[in-house]
């Protein structure tokens, strides 16, 4: 026979045992309402966590960036390896093509317009290296284009204009 | 067992009962936070030494701004005029209220006040032959009405001289804005003191009822000599069936000036800002835009003008009222108080009021139930939500639009202070407000080159941003920048305020004389 009594008072302690913890309970609970209540009467002022997120998207929210005039020597950084944003001057013209990194940007199909003065290659359709002015010669004037070859620019230009930002234009000197 | 005292089992139950009556009574905010802070579209681009063109989310970049009423013509849209205004107004009601405790006194437009604009106007015609422009220095009456639009009508361009006391200020107003006809109420002016340009043919007094036998006319006579003829405004009107001369209507768009209201500029010298139809008609288009239908003006509201006509920003509230066909009842006062017992028998809806008016309520005496209530008010508030209204001043009032009433130059000259009792309002102001009326407070940002505000709080931002004065963003009819200014340089967001639009007497970039900053949210908000 099995003595029953050490589990019979293992289960009475157990059984028993809310008892202890009833008044405890009792007030956890009266508090709990009592708060409830009190919320319920007055919200709280503080902002909720809605808020406090809308705040903080708003504060990260981009900067405008400056309308600058640019040399042909400090477009050059803007080619996407040097500098973040990746810049393009199309007939004078400084465009941000940041969103189309993965065509103008380093490695990308036109990676050799980027920070550059594009227009006569954009013009003559072609990429080559040959298409852009040096640096440290004069900009472009693009006086010996054929008609086609400037309507191509044209077209270029209002792709340029209808799909990334405008922000700043090429000039000889500051 | 488990034998579980009945009053653990009721408190829980309580405690149920409470979460469930939080979650079926769960109210949505009247607005997501996002939009709360996300008021303004920015240019991605900005100059160097300003801040990036700044416009209202409703007309963002490559969308036009507001232009005019878009009526309606076959198959176009046109910007409309002060006509159009009329025509709409038509289906509203227009009600005096003489004074205090008079049961309100409705005017029909067919019967009664079409008529007599067109008498008006033929009359005018008749005393000043080719008549183009009229002085108004009136209180909100019915003869201030009604001269507006007969002038309107008639391609007359209206002046409107602000009411102010001083008598050479007056004169300083007339000379410039050069009026051939002045309307004015009998008693206000003090004509030993002012002086009239050459230009005025013609005075016109407007004599109340009560003071009839005072022989207004006959003193006037003796005092402005025999070059200017005087009449009062019952000659005027006293044929409204059968006016003397008909003149005729002008036909077509109305290009030309339509109101002009002389001002004090910065530098102390007056100024005149002419407002055209077109730039009138975008600013009332936008007041009618600006608020979604369900807050925006609807013909059951009754909409009571306490500031005074003479300003262009309560001029463009009420034209706005008007054209959405609204009841508008003029209580006579124009006063800087806010006689609460006089306007409790109209039990307005909707309150056009200045910023030192909104001061009278304010100043409520505070007690422990009333503390108790702003607290609940403020919790509401807070989680986006419209309380009811503590002190039950106007049971059914639910819009107040309000304006900084004073010019660029009289605040400049006030330090900073922001609770100054004559300044501006501030956010926790316009919050306390919000909690004390039970109503939207819809604070704007005004300038006399500009018709109606230039900013004003989104309807349903009930944010309390503390003691500083922050105005919405720019309306829908505007844009806007700050450019640096000599003492705040470098800030992308700080400056003096310039606005471009069809509301403004100028074209090209208008300076306002206010200097702000851009918030986070894309809202405005005045250094000092």
């Amino acid at each position: 026979m099995v003595d029953l009594t050490i589990i019979r008072n293992c289960y009475s302690r157990i059984s028993s045992s809310p008892s202890h913890y009833i008044p405890y309970l009792n007030v956890f609970l009266a508090i709990l309402s009592v708060y409830f209540v009190y919320r319920l009467i007055f919200p709280p002022t503080g902002p909720n966590g809605q808020v406090l997120n809308a705040q903080q998207q708003a504060k990260q929210k981009p900067q405008p960036v400056v309308y600058t005039k640019f040399t042909p020597a400090t477009l050059q950084p803007f080619n996407g390896s040097v500098e973040e944003r990746v810049l393009m001057a199309v007939k004078g013209k400084v465009y941000d093509v940041s969103a189309g990194r993965s065509f103008y940007g380093p490695g990308g199909p036109y990676s050799n317009f980027a920070g550059r003065d594009a227009s006569r290659g954009l013009a003559k359709g072609s990429f080559d290296e040959e298409m852009l002015t040096p640096i440290d010669e004069p900009m472009d004037t693009l006086e010996d284009l054929n008609a086609d070859e400037i309507q191509a620019l044209n077209d270029w230009g209002q792709h340029f204009a209808g799909k990334y930002l405008l922000c700043g234009e090429l000039v000889e000197q500051l | 067992m488990w034998n579980i005292p009945p009053l653990t089992i009721g408190l829980t139950g309580i405690l149920f009962l409470i979460l469930a009556y939080r979650l079926v009574r769960q109210r949505y905010p009247d607005i997501h936070p996002f939009a709360l802070y996300h008021q303004s579209s920015i240019a991605p681009v900005r100059n160097p030494e300003q801040s990036a063109v700044y416009r209202s989310t409703l007309t963002p970049f490559t969308y036009p701004l507001i232009s005019g009423l878009n009526i309606r013509e076959g198959h176009s849209f046109r910007d409309g005029d002060l006509r159009d205004i009329w025509n709409f107004a038509k289906k509203g009601k227009l009600g005096f209220v003489n004074k205090k405790g008079d049961p309100i006194l409705y005017h029909d437009y067919d019967t009664e006040l079409t008529p007599l604009l067109h008498t008006v106007a033929s009359r005018f015609n008749e005393y000043v032959p080719g008549i183009k422009k009229i002085g108004i220095y009136l209180p909100n009456s019915i003869e201030n009405v009604v001269t507006s639009f007969a002038a309107a009508h008639y391609s007359m361009e209206t002046v409107l001289l602000p009411l102010v006391c001083d008598m050479s200020e007056i004169s300083r107003y007339l000379e410039i804005s050069q009026p051939e006809l002045l309307i004015f109420e009998a008693g206000v002016l003090d004509f030993t003191q002012l002086s009239l340009p050459e230009s005025i043919q013609c005075l016109i007094i407007v004599v109340p009822s009560i003071q009839d036998h005072l022989e207004w006319k006959d003193q006037l006579d003796e005092k402005v000599g025999s070059s200017i003829s005087v009449h009062t405004w019952e000659d005027v009107v006293s044929s409204v069936s059968h006016p003397a001369t008909a003149v005729d209507a002008p036909e077509g768009a109305l290009t030309g000036p339509a109101i002009i209201v002389p001002y004090t500029a910065t530098n102390g010298k007056v100024e005149l800002a002419t407002f055209s139809h077109r730039n009138i008609v975008s600013a009332v288009a936008t007041q009618l835009r600006i608020v979604p239908k369900s807050e925006s003006f609807k013909s059951t509201d009754i909409v009571i003008p306490l500031d005074s006509l003479q300003n262009m920003y309560t001029r463009i509230m009420f034209f706005s009222a008007l054209t959405a066909g609204t009841t508008v009842v003029f209580c006579g006062t124009t006063s800087e108080g806010l006689d609460v017992g006089a306007l409790q028998t109209i039990s307005p809806t909707i309150m056009i009021v200045s910023s030192k008016s909104l001061y009278h309520v304010l100043n409520y005496t505070p007690g422990p139930l009333i503390n108790l209530r702003l607290k609940r008010a403020q919790g509401i508030l807070t989680s986006g939500n419209l309380p009811w209204p503590i002190l039950r001043l106007f049971p059914k009032l639910r819009l107040i639009y309000t304006h900084d009433g004073q010019l660029p130059w009289q605040r400049q000259t006030k330090s900073g202070r922001a609770d100054d009792k004559a300044g501006s309002l501030t956010s926790a102001q316009l919050s306390l407000l919000r909690a004390l009326l039970g109503a939207r407070v819809v604070y704007a940002l005004t300038n006399p080159r500009i018709a109606g505000p230039i900013c004003q709080t989104h309807i349903y931002d009930y944010r309390n941003l503390g003691a500083v004065r922050v105005f919405g963003p720019v309306v829908p009819a505007l844009e806007a920048v700050v450019k640096d200014t000599e003492h705040l340089k470098g800030g992308d967001r700080q400056g003096h305020l310039f606005v471009r639009g069809l509301p403004t007497a100028e074209r090209g970039w208008t300076t306002t004389n206010i200097v702000g900053e851009w918030g986070d949210d894309g809202c405005f908000r005045e250094l000092y």
